[in-house]
């Protein structure tokens, strides 16, 4: 059995100087400036936009304006909505391990990058896919609805992961999740207002290349964050301390 | 068994658990709903809408710093409470009223304490896991927040359950722009409003009474983790 005893009386006095200013730095390194929260969370504006313009316009893109029975939009999307929520904790689990490859650069920075620079060319491919025959479409529409989910799940999961690794005190969570919130909101406030202007309802290739330039914006957006979204090595050797547990697999 | 799954064995993440699905079916059920509830409670012009979601959308990004200053002299536990109760709270008299104008005061208030809470939940969840990590010995920030996201799409499919069954019963009319009857309309009302508004208050309830990491006890998991270099 696991007991276990926080021993606050321990951390007493520190507590009782710290926590007021929150000024507890759970690193050795200065608490990180306004730039740094700002260029973290830049590309939330490109993910919020890149999803949203999914959400909103895929279904109707291929049924209004292509005019491809519903059905065949409605039952894939659905069944991956049902199952890929059942796979995010294993999906999550692949950027809490260490491999001999993440001693350099971090556990969950490669993954962003790997995942991240993938993420927007599925995005686009989902509004290219011919249809021409039904079943070739099912197939080639499902696999990339698939991959895109997939992709954007092992996305979400590693940078929120890194965003909780990187910011430890309460000040810098409570000024990264007003930045993040902000920035998202003014991404999701920015595809409501200035895609609808540039879509027009008779012409596919309106909806394609407004795909094309959504997911411009999140590559943009994906590499100014680049640097800040660098893990420190003082935040790598906590990934290979020695005293954490042995390392378990996800299945007992 | 999932190994991955040993958060589930913290109070504090079971908790943080049910409001997190609470939010999840507020966001749907609300959020998603105000275009029924202009259209058919309200008897507003479609375009309206509009104005609905403009109202909770600028009052929750005006909440965001403030929602930051409050912490800082309170804390964020507070201030997460003190939002969820709003919310709660300005639900319910959606149930009584039908003019446009008093209903974008109320969606203006929900959207502010939305505000409030949205930036109070990245430190919440920072809690929570960090508690996980000092007691497993191990950080997997990746698994408890795939979790969280699991639920999250869970609680889209309990939602749209929960729509189909209430409009199902209560007679809405699927496919007609003509008025629909006075039981569908009620229906509307309790599905979009009324259900939120009691789970978030239950949920709140719940989350005062039984989540413990207060900032004390937090600032001391985050000194352990230093010390053992986690």
């Amino acid at each position: 059995m696991n007991i276990y005893i926080l021993d606050i009386v321990k951390y007493h006095n520190q507590i009782n100087r710290n926590f007021r200013k929150m000024t507890f730095n759970s690193f050795n390194r200065k608490f990180p400036t306004a730039v740094t929260y700002i260029f973290f969370c830049i590309p939330f504006f490109g993910i919020m936009g890149l999803d949203l313009y999914l959400a909103s316009y895929l279904l109707f893109y291929y049924q209004a304006v292509i005019g491809v029975p519903i059905f065949v939009i409605v039952i894939p999307t659905g069944i991956v909505r049902l199952i890929i929520p059942f796979f995010q904790p294993l999906l999550g689990s692949i950027s809490d391990r260490n491999y001999p490859f993440t001693r350099n650069k971090g556990r969950r920075f490669l993954w962003i990058i790997i995942f991240g620079f993938q993420l927007p060319i599925f995005s686009v491919l989902l509004f290219w896919i011919p249809a021409f025959d039904i079943m070739i479409f099912l197939i080639i529409f499902t696999t990339f609805f698939i991959l895109y989910n997939v992709i954007f799940s092992l996305f979400t999961t590693s940078y929120t992961a890194l965003l909780l690794n990187k910011f430890r005190n309460p000040k810098e969570r409570l000024l990264i999740a007003v930045v993040s919130e902000a920035i998202g909101t003014i991404g999701i406030i920015s595809i409501n207002t200035f895609v609808p202007l540039f879509i027009n309802f008779g012409d596919p290739s309106s909806f394609q290349i407004s795909a094309i330039s959504v997911a411009i914006v999140f590559v943009v957006t994906l590499s100014f964050g680049i640097f800040d979204l660098l893990e420190e090595k003082e935040l790598i050797d906590t990934y290979f301390s020695p005293n954490q547990a042995p390392k378990q697999g996800f299945l007992r | 068994m999932f190994k991955g799954f040993a958060i589930f064995r913290r109070k504090n993440f079971l908790v943080l658990l049910f409001r997190w699905i609470a939010f999840g079916l507020f966001n749907y059920l609300f959020i998603s709903g105000l275009v029924y509830y202009a259209e058919y409670v309200l008897g507003a012009p479609y375009f309206t809408v509009t104005f609905l979601f403009a109202g909770y959308m600028s009052w929750s990004l005006i909440a965001l710093p403030l929602s930051f200053l409050l912490s800082y002299f309170i804390g964020h536990l507070k201030v997460s409470i003190i939002s969820g109760f709003v919310m709660g709270a300005t639900l319910l008299p959606f149930l009584f009223i039908n003019d446009f104008f008093i209903a974008i005061i109320l969606i203006s208030i929900i959207g502010f304490a939305f505000g409030l809470g949205a930036g109070s939940l990245i430190p919440l969840v920072g809690d929570v896991f960090d508690e996980h990590a000092n007691i497993n010995r191990r950080r997997s920030e990746g698994v408890s927040y795939g979790i969280l996201k699991m639920f999250g799409g869970l609680t889209i499919m309990l939602g749209g359950i929960l729509t189909a069954f209430v409009q199902g019963i209560t007679g809405f009319i699927a496919g007609w722009g003509g008025p629909q009857p006075a039981s569908a309309i009620l229906g509307i009302r309790i599905l979009n409003t009324t259900i939120p508004g009691i789970l978030l208050i239950i949920v709140m309830i719940l989350f005062t009474v039984l989540y413990d990491l207060k900032p004390e006890k937090t600032e001391a998991i985050r000194m352990e983790l230093k010390e053992l270099e986690l």
